[in-house]
């Protein structure tokens, strides 16, 4: 069933050798090679002369902890072949390919955008999608970036703030169901500073009705 | 050389996304382009990140209006292919049908919205009105004329009955009879031709180096169909022609689509005839429970309207995505836009930028300036369509000269 895929794996074996990382064929017109950043373009150029993989569909990027992991989604080699490649977050640079798939620019603009990529030599490195007032060193798609972290801290929300001090126990409930992970950091950024502002404003009564709330609770 | 810049944009009329065109003009010859994108952009990828797969599906249907089951096709059968989940044929076959009734209705919207723009009003009201045709179909089976909320992982939501099928059949027959007509249109009527041949000129080595997809890259005579080289959901099992032609203008585009639609009849007729009994959903189906999804990564890909669409999912063990990369058509298609543009008139441009079929709502002006003196005049739309029309003799002498 995986004839074109295993012709493909043992011909990339056999001109780079140690080189290729990593090859996985999970089914029948797809798979994946993985090979480290400098040899990238050389396995690209053989591809696309020996396999005629011209065809580009995207660039994806993930975060996978302290490296960035690209797959270049290539097709027309009779398959679908993922070409992936990872780059250390505290260096992200790599070669731009658009001398060989001009089709790439945008993607690699798009990656450069979203997850702070430097793209070596690209004929265009404009901004793409973020806007021209888009702080930078922030990359929307790496997973340090909450979307609240665009947001002044007083405009803040989260579904689970107790409103009543009767209602506490269905709200800690609530409390646990809700994962946003970067809501709960502001909840407890924000407690050492209740007792320092007795303010009558609604922001801060809300503050001290949830602190009553959670010591009735302990005491409990 | 005097030059002058007209911006085009971020809300415009062939737009219906706000984009930014900004165009150097000598004359009336365009001479360079260039696009700035990101007005629209939603962070729907970070949002797919927050939340599980279940709820995914609902977020994806609404990447797009006029292709949302595409989108939601593409995310589903990656997920079923993490999960090992195999789905009933019935179920994949009523996939496949909404699948070619949306793009039915996507090209005869296009169909309508070019004719439009050609200044054949007539055409564009008797191609929305025939669309009425297969929205009435899509509104019977799943409830709704868009987002038809039809996936779900493991099969489809929604069985067909008898009675049904044999008003879907009704339909595609009276639907098969007006597009012979649009045929017609786009072959020989001469006020059409005229217009839109050897207007936004795509040569065929152009669009395979852009990586153009579907009707724009079918159009410039690059054959490439998702369906026919992924054979994902029923498509190994329904015979159909992959519509290609080298005409490379914006009336190869057009025959393309329209070509396109009369196969989507076909192959609708022949899914109805040959539609398999037996359940419509997987047993396994996490229809409603958000599944955890065993640790992996799967590129799915799914030709819609406008060309592929390629989903990217990465998994980790839990009940939300890790990452899910979508990269729709139309973005695959804009940097056509820039070269189809280049050397024609500025009046070809609302032409040009709707023949890609980019998702757009519209206002109904551009403004053209003149850097040298610092004007600035506002054009509408009509009097831009106009022009474009008066335009037709010399766009012909200039595809001569090409």
């Amino acid at each position: 069933m995986t004839d074109t895929e295993n012709k493909i794996k043992e011909k990339l074996t056999e001109k780079f050798n140690t080189r290729i990382q990593e090859v996985t064929i999970p089914r029948v017109r797809r798979m994946f090679v993985r090979v480290d950043s400098e040899t990238l373009h050389e396995v690209l150029k053989f591809l696309y002369d020996e396999f005629k993989f011209t065809h580009l569909s995207t660039i994806s990027g993930a975060d996978i902890g302290t490296e960035i992991e690209f797959v270049y989604h290539l097709a027309g080699g009779g398959t679908f072949l993922g070409l992936k490649t990872r780059v250390p977050k505290s260096d992200p640079t790599v070669k731009t390919i658009t001398a060989i798939i001009p089709g790439a620019n945008w993607y690699e603009r798009e990656l450069q955008d979203m997850f702070g990529v430097k793209i070596e030599g690209h004929p265009d490195p404009r901004r793409l999608i973020l806007p021209e007032d888009w702080p930078d060193n922030t990359f929307p798609l790496r997973k340090d970036w909450k979307a609240e972290s665009m947001l002044p801290k007083e405009m803040w929300w989260s579904p689970e703030e107790p409103a009543k001090e009767t209602k506490t126990e269905k709200v800690e409930k609530k409390e646990s169901i809700v994962q946003n992970e970067a809501v709960a950091i502001v909840a407890v950024k924000e407690k050492p500073e209740i007792p320092q502002t007795p303010s009558p404003a609604p922001p801060a009564a809300r503050k001290t009705s949830r602190k009553t709330g959670q010591k009735a609770n302990k005491e409990a | 050389m005097v030059e002058v810049t007209i911006p085009i944009g971020p809300q415009h009329p062939a737009l219906k996304e706000p984009e930014y065109f900004t165009l150097k003009v000598d004359g009336e010859t365009i001479v360079d382009v260039d696009v700035r994108l990101g007005y629209a952009h939603r962070g729907i990828e970070k949002a797919a990140e927050s939340r599980d797969y279940i709820q995914n599906i609902y977020l994806i249907e609404r990447v797009c209006g006029i292709c949302s089951h595409s989108h939601t096709t593409a995310f589903v059968q990656g997920v079923e292919e993490l999960m090992h989940l195999e789905v009933p044929k019935r179920g994949l076959y009523i996939r496949t049908l909404v699948g070619e009734l949306e793009r039915v209705h996507s090209h005869l919207l296009w169909v309508g919205v070019a004719g439009h723009e050609v200044g054949f009003d007539t055409l564009f009201m008797y191609a929305w009105r025939d669309r009425e045709i297969v929205q009435d179909i899509l509104e019977m089976i799943s409830g709704n004329r868009v987002n038809y909320a039809m996936n779900t992982i493991g099969g489809v939501r929604r069985d067909i009955s008898d009675a049904q099928i044999s008003t879907i059949l009704r339909g595609v027959k009276k639907l098969e009879e007006r597009t012979k007509y649009y045929l017609k249109v786009a072959t020989s009527e001469s006020t059409f031709l005229a217009r839109a041949s050897g207007v936004g000129y795509l040569r065929k080595e152009v669009a395979k180096q852009l990586c153009a997809v579907g009707p724009t890259a079918r159009g410039s005579g690059v054959d490439i169909d998702a369906r026919r080289d992924d054979k994902y959901a029923a498509y190994g099992e329904i015979p159909f022609e992959v519509i290609t032609t080298d005409m490379c203008d914006v009336l190869g585009r057009a025959y393309v689509r329209v070509m396109e639609t009369v196969e989507s009849c076909k192959m609708i007729k022949y899914m109805l005839e040959h539609l398999p009994s037996g359940p419509y959903i997987a047993e396994k189906s996490p229809s409603k429970v958000p599944p955890k999804v065993p640790t992996g990564e799967v590129v799915s890909y799914y030709e819609a309207p406008r060309g592929e669409d390629i989903h990217y999912i990465k998994s980790n063990g839990t009940n939300k995505p890790e990452r899910v990369k979508i990269r729709a058509p139309t973005l695959a298609n804009f940097t056509s836009i820039a070269e189809c543009l280049k050397g024609g008139n500025i009046a070809d441009v609302p032409l040009v930028i709707a023949a890609i079929d980019p998702c757009m709502s519209c206002t109904d002006r551009m403004i053209v300036a003149d850097v040298n003196e610092w004007t600035k005049k506002v054009v509408t739309m009509d009097e831009l369509r106009k022009l474009g029309n008066c335009r037709n003799s010399k766009v012909n002498t200039m595809n001569s000269k090409r």
